[in-house]
């Protein structure tokens, strides 16, 4: 049973309980708005799940629950019965496009409180760190 | 396509600090996350000193008005934003590929990318103690209409409000990452019941962190848009209301996202240091998806004095929280039961953490009730309260935790008669600066304040919260010079000191680049503890059966030899 489907259900759907009854007790707008969102959000997150999922043809079998976690592309990973020597997996190579992307973008907001003349370069850092973080740089 | 196939690309490793500037490796990040988190708690520990040196007598002995509203200031957004959070963020980014078995997280150069930016995202709240008007001084929480441009026109308060909004923009990039992490990632054999429950809580405070952070950002947004851009957005007559209910929104899972977190370390260490598997495994699991449901449901039990907020429905849901966190201490005490205890330092830690946050918690539950709220809001018995909470969690299990891992991520052991010292230090020292001061609240001394008059009778007690924050200072210095030491002399680790129960103690200390040479099989949450188990089996039935767990004997002897 996929766990990672559970989580956000249960968890919407207390949202929307608490949603219901915080608008039945309280009549207030943002908060009941705030509420609201939460439980879209969590909702959407299901979504967006299923949507990047690897497997969305199948449909699953067995229990309704069990069917919706294959709907929205959450399911359980097989059991292996022995150990594993040498997992797989790819690792990436040093970058120095994630500091200049943050050095960037630090820039670029405060150029928002102090002006043009350091928000300009910084969105030039900030170009210059996304372009070398598009080159694909994985190694095994 | 690798690299290999584009020449133009550098398959050369960079090494010495450039190697730390452009790592993408998720044990640097999260070492490098946790290093500057202790920095900031550093500091931030510093403006705590220099406040409570001046609260120690009365009248103005060290800083005037303004400074000491900077120092509180900072201190708070210091120690929740650029403290608790990271160091949260950096145990998550080291720990959760090792007890999932993978690689590395799933975006590693986004994981390089939250780093840095919450970083420089700090240093420029910190700016703000350069600039001529001083740093932001309106309280961590940033209530309009007092931080507005009107009474707030500090460019030092500017630079607060971008600097959280471009820290929460990492923290939300760093809890999608780790998310998809363990989503996606996840050994094969290891189901979502089967993960340890240090990930399963990281899990939970990531969904926190991407659910409360946006409405926090949203807050901020609009707090600059009235302060630069001309907006009205906080300031007309009801407006900041709307605000509080934002700030609060994200404030109050805050306090989980800080605690969750902690409540995970201890629940790893307890069963290693009881020799018994843990109790109640899913229902830790159930108690922290409830925790984290029920921390969206209170927020406006900090609003109670506003008079304009549902406060039965706020008293109601914020009782219900103590639920599920008194199930988490049930199963901690239940895992301890008739086990084979032994106080090395994390377990010491974990003690303590336990017994303070208990009282945080007893006492939170009285806040949560309307009627003593509004004798004691904004007064000293709500700091000590919060302290109780925050430092209770964050440091003492922080401590623990870093005792338990610190063989992990160095290969050597930190000093175990120094450890033990530390924490006598910073238990006597916690509660003797902090529990005073809900004698002071109940007093009626207000929080924010940085000078009292003699006849208020607050003096004797605001020594003797002094005199205790000077204990937790020495503890702490204790801590960096047997951490600055232990990094090269202490003694040899070996791959797994304590006996653990999860995966990261399956690969050598420190791990490799990519973590792990082999991975044991996974049928349990404790795989590693399986293991041995059946090792010994093979060998010595008898005694691997009358013994479930490895006896204290063989740990100790474990960690000598």
């Amino acid at each position: 049973m996929a766990e990672e489907f559970r989580l956000f259900l249960r968890t919407a759907a207390y949202i929307v309980i608490a949603g219901v009854a915080y608008w039945v007790v309280s009549l207030e707008p943002s908060g009941t708005v705030l509420l609201a969102a939460l439980a879209a959000a969590l909702l959407a997150f299901i979504l967006v799940g299923r949507a990047f999922s690897h497997d969305r043809s199948s449909m699953g079998t067995g229990s309704l629950l069990a069917r919706a976690n294959a709907f929205i592309g959450f399911a359980d990973r097989p059991d292996e019965p022995g150990p594993m020597e040498n997992p797989p997996g790819l690792v990436p190579l040093a970058s120095a496009s994630p500091i200049l992307s943050a050095g960037g973008a630090v820039l670029l907001g405060l150029g928002l409180v102090l002006g043009p003349w350091i928000g300009v370069p910084g969105l030039i850092v900030l170009l210059t760190g996304i372009l070398g973080w598009l080159q694909p740089l994985d190694r095994t | 396509m690798s690299a290999v196939d584009r020449p133009w690309v550098s398959t050369r490793e960079p090494s010495g600090i450039l190697a730390w500037l452009t790592t993408t490796d998720h044990k640097k990040v999260g070492v490098l996350y946790m290093t500057s988190a202790f920095v900031f708690f550093l500091v931030a520990g510093l403006f705590a000193l220099i406040m409570r040196g001046e609260l120690a007598l009365p009248g103005l002995q060290l800083v005037d008005y303004n400074t000491y509203n900077e120092l509180f200031t900072m201190h708070g957004t210091a120690m929740l934003f650029f403290f608790a959070t990271p160091m949260v963020i950096g145990l998550a980014n080291y720990l959760v590929p090792l007890q999932i078995g993978a690689p590395d997280v799933a975006f590693p150069r986004l994981n390089a990318f939250t780093f840095w930016l919450f970083l420089f995202a700090a240093i420029i709240v910190f700016g703000g103690f350069l600039v001529a008007a001083g740093a932001a001084a309106f309280g961590w929480y940033g209530y309009p209409p007092l931080s507005t441009k009107t009474y707030s026109p500090s460019l030092g308060a500017d630079l607060w409000v971008i600097g959280l909004l471009l820290s929460g923009v990492a923290s939300i990039l760093g809890a999608v990452n780790i998310i998809a992490t363990i989503f996606s990632l996840r050994a094969p054999g290891l189901t979502m019941l089967r993960m340890p429950l240090f990930t399963w809580n990281i899990l939970v405070t990531s969904t926190l962190i991407m659910l409360a952070f946006p409405v926090l950002g949203a807050a901020l947004a609009m707090l600059f848009i009235d302060r630069n851009l001309g907006g009205n957005l906080f300031t007309s007559t009801a407006q900041p209301l709307v605000y509080q209910h934002l700030f609060w929104f994200f404030g109050h899972p805050e306090v989980y996202i800080i605690a969750l977190p902690f409540f995970g370390v201890v629940t790893e260490i307890i069963p290693v240091f009881s020799r018994k598997p843990l109790f109640g495994y899913r229902a830790f699991i159930f108690a922290t998806i409830l925790i984290g449901a029920y921390s969206f449901g209170v927020w406006a039990h900090h609003m109670f004095t506003t008079g304009a907020v549902a406060t039965l429905y706020f008293a109601v849901t914020s009782f219900l929280i103590a639920i599920p966190t008194g199930v988490k201490f049930f199963g901690w005490i239940a895992t301890m039961w008739r086990g084979n205890l032994w106080f090395a330092t994390p377990m010491l830690y974990t003690m303590g953490m336990l017994g303070i946050f208990l009282i945080g918690g007893i006492t939170g539950v009285f806040l949560a009730s309307p009627a003593i709220d509004y004798a004691v809001h904004d007064t000293y018995y709500v700091v000590a309260h919060m302290h109780y909470v925050l430092f209770g969690t964050s440091v003492f299990a922080m401590f623990g935790g870093l005792f338990y891992w610190f063989p992990k991520f160095t290969g050597h052991l930190l000093d175990e008669g120094l450890g033990k010292i530390q924490f006598w230090l910073l238990f006597i020292g916690f509660n003797v600066t902090f529990f005073p001061q809900h004698q002071l609240g109940l007093d009626g001394m207000p929080r924010r304040i940085a000078d009292y008059l003699p006849e208020t009778g607050w003096t004797d007690l605001n020594l003797l919260s002094t005199a205790g924050s000077l204990l937790i200072a020495v503890a702490v210095l204790i801590f960096v010079w047997n951490f600055v030491t232990s990094l090269r002399l202490g003694p040899p680790a070996g791959d797994d000191p304590w006996g653990g129960h999860t995966l990261e103690w399956a690969t050598s200390s420190p791990p490799p680049h990519h973590n792990f040479h082999r991975l044991p099989p996974i049928h349990s949450d404790r795989p590693v503890l399986d293991e041995r188990l059946a090792r010994q089996r093979r060998t010595d039935p008898a005694a691997a059966d009358a013994a479930p767990a490895p006896s204290r004997d063989q740990l100790e002897g474990g960690r000598r030899g």
